[in-house]
């Protein structure tokens, strides 16, 4: 589908709710959704108190705020393309929405070729890439309840041994664990299994480097440091300097909540043995990197997409910056400097990009993903 | 190998076969007509091979048909001090053949030598702006006019003192027709500066129009003729280029419409068939847009010249929906009953329903929607074991989301 060469005028919403960009908690501020349709730019959905879904346009007009509204009036007002309600079909039948469902979801819609053979191409090779991460995860915890739990100088350092020996001890590792903790090796290697699929999409463990958060965290980095290469070559660039720093207190975010999981797992046997307790503030715990990610990921993409660090796409970048909820204060522990300051000019302010509804669908579909745009 | 896009074309293809070889009018002849029918995108790959070939004088002949398309297309040339120095006199030059004394019209001959002029009286110059120009292009419009704005009014001196050029002999004019030449050309270069500025904006701009034009017209028509020619067919409104032009002064008037009915005469279809479909889309959308501001240009007939464009009109709508018929069957449906790829179908869909929409801003919608209606009647029976998602996909392209989404829902 082409994008239509006009928007929605904003008078259209004035019959829905509007709150403020600034949310209490990420829930409320919502989970940003990669859709296609250009009306559809920025908008994210969050559920509703009757286990429904509502979403949040960002004020067409340009101005400050953002209208609640309901994805049949949404859709009705807007252009959604095939795959945005294909998408927002699979999100009714999910839980609520978080990043790390709007992603799964995003990729399983987009691997069905919803979005055309393009996407459906990278979405399959982002679950493929997805089952390998959760492997490495797997076996990365494996090795570290091994050389917990084994006496040490019990066999060769497990880089160097066979595979036949790494899982003789891995046996020998969940057996003694279950032993000393009346359990069956079973259960300790279920939840050893359930620990795996909740830390995998970090990409915390070795070899998950291709893991969506770590790749987004990468993402932030190299978005970070070519702001400072364009502040060294235009150290006046207000713009750009407000920008990096807002880049750089997300990235550092992210690290903080990444480190607060590693800490989290570091007592692994403890951790395993006291699972089913554990297990929700770990989720809990787990899902904030994912949560401080969201958003950022789009300016991230859309950096890769269009080349160059031109005045026009920092003005762009600077409008789709998301707002941190208060809670993001929380999370850090320190206040937050863009605390509220949000993206509500994201529609309008693409403008100059010149094609940029395909640009933003492009950069929404590479940041869902987590795969190159290119 | 050079290329090949949509239309499947390389240079491979307009090279001379192996075997006895042809002779060297006969493969000339073969390369022009084959470069003629060359969609955009072959075109744009293989101009610069020719330009990187020493023998200008071949591939002056080579190009000698495609001119006019090259002009429209304003495809990007490598920048050298010559053709640097004739961008103003753009619209006024013309084949030898197509010369006439007493028009205002620059023979393509008399380039090699007036630019042995200029050379000659400006060497240091010359040789400065070759080696600022070494390696662009002249689609690098700011330096382009930065390089002209001192080029240009050098040459204007020179061709002043001129008296007849170098070689004037290899351009098969009497040594008579050498000083109007110059003349013409030292006074559309000394307001080349101007014409570029006026050139180079994306809607025409009224003082800077008549900042260009207004000397020009003092210098005479011929040179206010070659001016405006410029800026007519390089403008996508060339209409408004006029109207504005025809205001300046009583005597641009009757000099603004002739220029524009040349430019008319000039106005060519054939593009739609022989361009890939993006491209056919592209330049009907274009079309239709000169047509819309060409019935707001000056016209002291105005029956005559609304009937020219309305001929104009139906020629390019005949074009468009014979090239959409032709995209439809071999670019669309023959591909989809053979099985063809997901993302072939997307394409050609895809530059179908900008045909369609360009065809129908040119011409009567009516056809394309049926036409696309039956198409998507064949894509809803899928053939050819089409996957339910490709076939609202394509569905999709073709009409909108909710079609594609009831042909899902359907099942």
């Amino acid at each position: 589908m082409e994008p239509s060469p006009t928007q929605t005028p904003a008078a259209a919403f004035s019959p829905f709710a509007m709150v403020t960009d600034q949310a209490t908690i990420f829930a409320e501020r919502g989970t940003l959704l990669p859709m296609t349709g250009p009306d559809l730019a920025g908008v994210r959905v969050r559920a509703t108190a009757g286990a429904s879904r509502e979403f949040l346009l960002p004020n067409p007009s340009g101005g400050r705020g953002l209208y609640v509204v309901p994805w049949e009036a949404l859709a009705g007002l807007t252009a959604p393309s095939l795959y945005d309600t294909l998408l927002i079909r699979a999100l009714g039948r999910s839980g609520p929405p978080t990043p790390a469902l709007v992603r799964s979801q995003a990729l399983a819609v987009a691997a069905g070729g919803a979005a055309g053979p393009g996407a459906e191409t990278a979405a399959r090779t982002a679950l493929a890439a997805e089952v390998m991460v959760l492997d490495a995860s797997r076996a990365g915890l494996v090795a570290r309840l091994i050389i917990a739990i084994e006496p040490p100088g019990t066999g060769p350092p497990l880089g160097v041994d066979t595979p036949a020996g790494r899982e003789r001890r891995a046996a020998s590792a969940l057996t003694a664990l279950g032993a000393a903790r009346g359990m069956t090796p079973t259960t300790i290697a279920a939840r050893l299994n359930d620990l795996a699929v909740l830390l995998s999409p970090l990409g915390l463990l070795p070899h998950t480097e291709a893991a969506p958060i770590a790749r987004g965290r990468t993402m932030l980095h190299d978005l970070a440091a070519a702001l400072r290469r364009r502040l060294a070559t235009d150290p006046d660039c207000n713009v750009a300097a407000n920008l990096a720093a807002r880049v750089e207190e997300a990235a550092a975010l992210v690290e903080q909540q990444c480190a607060a999981v590693g800490a989290a797992i570091k007592g692994l046997p403890g951790l395993l043995a006291a699972w089913p307790e554990r297990a929700g503030g770990l989720a809990d715990l787990a899902a904030r990197p994912g949560w401080c990610l969201d958003g950022w990921q789009r300016l991230a993409a859309l950096h890769a997409l269009v080349p160059g660090l031109g005045n026009t796409l920092l003005d762009t970048l600077s409008a789709l910056a998301p707002a941190w909820p208060v809670e993001a204060t929380t999370w850090a522990g320190r206040p937050l400097a863009a605390l509220g300051r949000g993206s509500s000019k994201a529609m309008c302010s693409l403008r100059p990009l010149g094609p940029e509804p395909q640009m933003l669908a492009e950069a929404s579909m590479a940041w869902s993903l987590r795969v190159p745009a290119a | 190998m050079v290329a090949s896009g949509a239309g499947g074309m390389s240079l491979s293809s307009i090279t001379p076969p192996q075997g006895n070889p042809p002779s060297a009018d006969s493969s000339l002849r073969a390369l022009q007509s084959t470069l003629v029918g060359a969609p955009d995108d072959v075109l744009g790959r293989v101009l610069p091979v020719l330009d990187a070939l020493q023998d200008r004088e071949q591939v002056d002949r080579i190009l000698h048909l495609i001119r006019p398309r090259l002009r429209r297309l304003q495809m990007a040339r490598p920048l050298k001090p010559m053709r640097l120095l004739f961008e103003p006199l753009n619209g006024a030059i013309v084949q030898p053949s197509a010369w006439r004394r007493g028009l205002p019209v620059l023979p393509r001959s008399v380039l090699g030598p007036f630019s042995e002029v200029v050379e000659r009286a400006a060497p240091a110059l010359w040789r400065e702006v070759a080696a600022a120009a070494e390696g662009r292009r002249t689609d690098d419009w700011a330096l382009v006019g930065e390089l002209g704005g001192r080029l240009w009014p050098a040459a204007a001196a020179a061709f002043d003192a001129a008296g007849l050029p170098p070689g004037w002999s290899d351009t098969g004019l009497k040594p008579e027709d050498a000083a109007p030449l110059l003349k013409l050309s030292a006074a559309v270069l000394r307001q080349g500066a101007a014409l570029w500025r006026a050139a180079c904006t994306p809607e025409p701009e009224p003082n800077l129009l008549r900042v260009a034009l207004l000397p020009l017209l003092a210098e005479g028509p011929g040179p206010f003729t070659a001016g405006l020619k410029l800026l007519v067919e390089r403008s996508p409104m060339p209409g408004t280029v006029a109207s504005l032009a025809s205001r300046l002064d009583p005597r641009a008037q009757a000099l603004t419409e002739q220029a524009l009915d040349g430019f008319l005469e000039g106005c060519a279809t054939h593009a739609f068939a022989i361009e890939t479909p993006s491209g056919a889309a592209a330049a009907a959308l274009g079309f239709a847009r000169l047509l819309a501001d060409m019935e707001e240009a000056p016209a002291a007939d105005r029956a005559r010249r609304r009937a020219h464009l309305h001929r104009l009109r139906q020629r390019a709508a005949a074009d468009c929906l014979a090239r959409f018929a032709e995209v439809v069957e071999t670019s669309f449906l023959q591909p989809l009953l053979d099985g063809a790829e997901a993302a072939v179908l997307e394409d050609a869909a895809r530059g179908l329903r900008r045909m369609a929409r360009a065809g129908s801003a040119i011409g009567d919608g009516a056809p394309y929607t049926k036409s696309l209606g039956t198409l998507m009647g064949t894509i809803a029976r899928r053939p050819a074991r089409l996957p339910l998602m490709t076939a609202a996909r394509l569905t999709e392209i073709l009409d909108k989301p909710e079609t594609g989404l009831a042909l899902l829902d359907a099942g």
